[in-house]
This record gives structure tokens, C-alpha cells and sequence, in this order.
């Protein structure tokens, strides 16, 4: 080397050394208003974590708890003393640890915590990994207690049903009214052939009557005689109808609740009675049911659902404001391991612009008092999230709608794991 | 650029060839780099200064600038390596290489503040591997020689077959590899 690349290379160390000092003072700075920067944020961070009112838990990769806010101690019930370093199957006993690499966890599942005296709480929770500084996993955990949300849902479905039968009391009791009106006139012409009878047979025991009152008893007797059959057949059939109507309404207002078989045919004929009295002014059933398995479901809900897509597809045919009767074409079939419910009406159809609203909760477009925009919502509810089942339909204004609902004939996957 | 390679060029280089001959390339390029100042290893620099740097060095050896490039990318691997220890902990290669975007790039930009890294796509098939390298600078050579590198590290035989290239049109250089 020439000692004047020596004396080049001496001067590149020198001034390389005044650079990287005048580096190491900006980065200094730097540093500095760094570190105040992140400890606002971290201070920030600290106190929305403290006041967000959802839980919110970090779990170490030995899967024990290494931070908790307030909302969760106070969901759980440990607003005395910490959540730290407890075991998160103390509060999440079904928590499974994910598998390395898994980056999004899980999002928005619904799980089961317990609560510090054990209760049960149901959770929609969001779990993300962490990678922090140390190279250590850990998971973030967000959830959100679906305690009250639940209690609303209930009392919704329970204002829905109310709403429901409180539209149909009036159809039915006019639908009664007419079997009655028949049960009573027959009794009164059985009551007027059972005097007519018992004079002819009083007159057997007292034979002073002369020849023409007996003749009269006679004429009287002959013609109650063909009558009184047909008033047993019609009355009989009258209190069937009635017994019908009633049933279909015990069993509406009472539905069994857990999961169990459901005879989907049966349960659509049953909605279409109480149904009856709202299609029957205005539109024809045609059923086209085939030999399908029961399903495994909530018969209730199922009924529920029925009775809001019956309802609907009357509402749809009066819309349409034509002048011809309507026509509501209920249909079942097996598809794979799905049985299809298909219920068409000739209604208005569904406009373009708010086909992909009308499963929202609260959306409807009807009248107040016609309708609180609770039934498709519940319909979807019921169908996706208690079944595990699809709802859609096929639309065409102004010729009508389709909606077909696909139920899994085996039990749901959610309750069916459920131990 | 960062100068971090810079520097690692300057050990290289003298390592390969000793002071005299590295002194005798910065004499030749000098005059055509962009930067007038020494390079320090936290600074930023023009991709084309680099360039510059290989080019003299590639003449004074007598060797090609690609070559070169290679050989100073197997060079560089330990050496970056050096810095983040715990990118390699648990890997073998076809697990380091698939986590390089989401680990190491992620840590290199932590560290290395204004530092651009190229991306990188791995196709891992038994024994297969299929590499796609994008990057405005088109240092392939430095990329295929880094690959190299990081197989020596893990005692691995990497054999890299190039099928498309940046230089020549393709919108990023592929490779088909086999891993021993």
C-alpha cells in the first residue's frame, strides 16, 4: 500500500468516526423523543385496555394468564384481586392452544368462560398472536360477554312470536267461528229431532192421541229422521276442525326447545294451518312435499321460521295488488345431506336495492303494525346459527320470490360436539 | 444501499484479495461514486455506488461482476446473520427461508431504519425448491449467492437452476432448486 493510500485510508477512519458520532447523537435525540412517544402511547394503551368494556387477556405460551383488564376480573368475578399468572383453563376451560405459526388464531368464535362461582358465560372471542420483542409467543384475546345480548335475543324471538300470533288471534278466531257456527246449528236441529223423537215415543205409551196428531208425530219424525246423521257428521267434524286449530296452537305457543327430531313435513303443515286464516283470503297452497328424513333441530324455531316466511309470501301476493288469487307453493326434498324447504309465493318480489338488507335486524319496508322487520333477521338466525344451515332466495319483481332453506339432517356441528 | 454492505464489501475484498488491492479498487471507483463520504454502516446509500464498487473490484480481479456478486452474497450470509441471532434459532433451511419476509425483513427494517429488502417467494416440495426473487436494484447474483449462503449455514447443498431473470424481461428471477 502507498503511503498515500495509507494517509487516505487514516483519513476515511477519521471522518467514518466523525459521522457515526454525529449518527450516535441524532439517533440519541431520536431515541429520546422516541422513548416519551412510546411511553404516551403505552400509557394511552393502558387506559383503553383498562376502560374498553370488553375482556381482554394475554396468555403466555404455557397458556397462563399474563394480563387481564378490568372488564374481564369484573365478568369473572375477580375484581379483588388479579387474573395474573392463573392458568386460563381456570376461566376458559376448553381453551385449546394453537399451533405454532398460526398467526390469526381465531376470530369471533363463540366460547364458554366460568365465571369464579362456575356459572357458565358465553363469549364471542377474537384470538391473535403476539410476537413480541423476546422472541416468545404470546395470544391476544378480545371477547365480548354475550350474556345480555343472549337475554335480548330471547326476549326479541319471544316479541317476534308474540307479534306473529298476535296478527294471526283475529284470523283464527273467525276461523273457529265458522266450524262453531255449524257445530251450533246442528245441535240445534239435533235437539229439535231428539223432542220430535222422544214425542213419537211418549205417544207409543199414551195412545189417546187421535189419528191426525199422531200423523203429524209421524210427518215430524220423518223429517228429522234423514237430517240428524248428517247434523252428527258435520258437528263431529266441526269440533275436529276446532280440535285442529287448537292443537296447531298448543303447539305453536308451546314448542319443545332442545334439540330433537323434526318431522319438517308435519311441522309445515302444522304452520299452515295457523297460518291459514292470513293466506286463505288471498292466495292458494299448493304443497309438493316429498319423503324426507327428520331433521335434528329446534321444532319451535323451526315453526317460527316457517310461519315468518308464510306470512311474508301473503304479504308479498297483496302487494302485487293484482287481480287474480295468489299462489304460495310449499316444497320439501332432500338434497345431499340437506333437506330443502322451498317456499314460493307470486308476490311484488324483492327490489334490487334492498336485497341484501333484508336479513338485517330491524329492516323492513312494510307499514308500522304490519311488521317489525324481525322475522327474515330471526329466519337467519335461527336457520344459520341454531342449525348450521343456509337461507337464500331467488327473487324477480313483480313475479315473486323464493326463499329456500337448507337444514343439515344431522345435528348442527356446534351442539352436536356440545358435551 | 445500506452501508452495512458497504462495509461487509470492504472485508471481502480485503479478506479475498488484502488491503493493498481493495485500496486499489476504492482508487479506481472513487472518482465514480455518487457518495464523497467514507460509508458507515447505519447509512443510506445509491444502489449505483455498490454497483461501482463491484465493478472495479470484478476488473481488478479479473473476474466476472455476477460472479463476484455470488460470491460475496455466500460471503455476506454468516456475516448478516451475525446481527439477528435469533432469526435462525429452531430453523432448518426450508423453514428459515419461508419465514424470512415475516421474520428476519421484518426485524432488518426494525434495526435498520430506511433499509429496502427485496422480496422473496419459496415453494417448498420434498425435496424441490422453487425460489422468485423481485427487487428494483436486480442483484440476482447477490440474492442466488445469500441463498447459497444460508445452505452452507445449515448444512445444506442447495442447487439453483435459473428459468427467468429481471435482466432479461421476466418480472422477477426464478429459480427451480434441489435441497441435500
Amino acid at each position: 500500500m502507498t503511503p498515500d493510500q495509507s494517509a487516505r485510508r487514516l483519513q476515511r477512519a477519521e471522518r467514518r468516526v466523525e459521522i457515526l458520532e454525529q449518527m450516535i447523537e441524532d439517533q440519541t435525540r431520536d431515541l429520546h423523543a422516541a422513548n416519551r412517544r412510546l411511553n404516551r402511547a403505552n400509557a394511552d394503551l393502558a387506559t383503553t385496555q383498562q376502560l374498553m368494556p370488553g375482556a381482554l387477556l394475554v396468555i403466555d405460551g404455557g397458556g397462563y394468564i399474563v394480563r387481564a383488564n378490568d372488564a374481564t376480573r369484573a365478568m369473572l368475578g375477580f375484581e379483588d384481586r388479579g387474573l395474573d399468572r392463573s392458568p386460563v383453563h381456570a376461566i376458559w376451560p376448553a381453551f385449546d392452544a394453537p399451533a405454532d405459526g398460526v398467526d390469526e388464531v381465531m376470530t369471533r368464535r363463540e366460547v364458554e368462560w366460568r365465571h369464579r362461582d362456575g356459572t357458565p358465560i358465553p363469549v364471542l372471542v377474537s384470538v391473535s398472536r403476539l410476537t413480541v420483542g423476546d422472541g416468545a409467543d404470546r395470544l391476544l384475546c378480545i371477547g365480548l360477554d354475550l350474556r345480555e345480548r343472549k337475554r335480548e335475543e330471547i326476549e326479541r324471538r319471544h316479541a317476534q312470536k308474540l307479534e306473529a300470533l298476535g296478527q294471526l288471534a283475529a284470523g283464527v278466531a273467525h276461523e273457529i267461528n265458522t266450524p262453531m257456527q255449524y257445530i251450533s246449528d246442528n245441535l240445534h236441529l239435533l235437539q229439535q229431532g231428539y223432542i220430535a223423537t222422544r214425542e213419537l215415543v211418549q205417544q207409543q205409551f199414551e195412545p189417546t192421541l187421535d189419528s191426525h196428531a199422531r200423523e203429524q208425530l209421524v210427518q215430524r219424525w220423518r223429517y228429522f229422521s234423514p237430517r240428524l246423521d248428517r247434523a252428527f257428521t258435520r258437528a263431529t267434524e266441526g269440533v275436529s276442525r276446532v280440535t285442529d286449530i287448537i292443537g296447531a296452537l298448543k303447539l305453536f305457543s308451546h314448542p319443545r326447545n332442545e334439540l330433537a327430531p323434526v318431522d319438517i313435513n308435519r311441522a309445515l303443515q302444522t304452520t299452515l294451518t295457523v297460518a291459514r286464516p292470513e293466506i286463505k283470503p288471498i292466495a292458494d297452497v299448493a304443497l309438493e312435499l316429498t319423503d324426507i328424513p327428520e331433521v335434528l333441530g329446534h321444532a319451535g324455531d323451526l315453526n317460527q321460521v316457517f310461519l315468518n316466511l308464510l306470512v311474508n309470501a301473503a304479504h308479498a301476493i297483496v302487494d302485487a295488488k293484482r287481480p287474480n288469487r295468489g299462489r304460495i307453493t310449499v316444497a320439501t326434498k332432500v338434497v345431499g345431506e340437506r333437506v330443502h324447504v322451498a317456499i314460493t309465493d307470486t308476490g311484488c318480489g324483492i327490489p334490487v336495492a334492498i336485497r341484501e338488507r333484508v336479513f338485517d335486524p330491524f329492516f323492513t319496508t312494510k307499514e308500522p303494525g304490519r311488521g317489525t322487520g324481525q322475522g327474515l333477521a330471526l329466519a337467519h338466525a335461527v336457520i344459520v346459527e341454531r342449525h348450521g344451515g343456509r337461507i337464500r332466495f331467488d327473487t324477480e319483481p313483480g313475479c315473486g320470490t323464493t326463499f329456500v332453506l337448507e337444514l343439515p339432517i344431522a345435528a348442527p356441528a356446534a351442539q352436536r360436539d356440545a358435551p | 444501499m445500506k452501508g452495512i454492505v458497504f462495509l461487509l464489501l470492504e472485508k471481502y475484498a480485503t479478506e479475498r484479495w488484502g488491503l493493498e488491492a481493495f485500496e486499489n479498487v476504492m482508487d479506481a471507483a472513487t472518482p465514480r461514486l455518487v457518495t464523497r463520504d467514507p460509508f458507515v454502516g447505519p447509512g443510506s446509500y445509491p444502489d449505483a455506488d455498490l454497483v461501482t464498487l463491484v465493478d472495479a473490484a470484478a476488473a481488478a480481479s479479473g473476474t466476472i461482476a455476477d460472479d463476484l456478486l455470488r460470491d460475496f452474497g455466500r460471503f455476506c450470509f454468516p456475516q448478516l446473520l451475525h446481527r439477528f441471532p435469533w432469526a435462525l434459532s429452531g430453523h432448518d433451511l426450508r423453514s428459515f427461508l419461508s419465514s424470512l419476509e415475516r421474520t428476519l425483513h421484518v426485524d432488518a427494517q426494525k434495526l435498520l431504519p430506511g433499509v429496502k429488502t427485496p422480496s422473496f417467494r419459496f415453494r417448498a416440495e420434498a425435496n424441490r425448491l422453487r425460489v422468485e426473487y423481485r427487487s428494483p436494484r436486480r442483484m440476482c447474483a447477490l440474492a442466488e449467492g445469500l441463498l447459497e449462503g444460508a445452505a452452507l449455514h445449515f448444512g445444506a447443498r442447495l442447487e439453483l437452476r435459473k428459468r427467468a431473470c429481471l435482466h432479461k424481461g421476466a418480472d422477477a428471477c426464478a429459480w427451480d432448486g434441489t435441497v441435500t
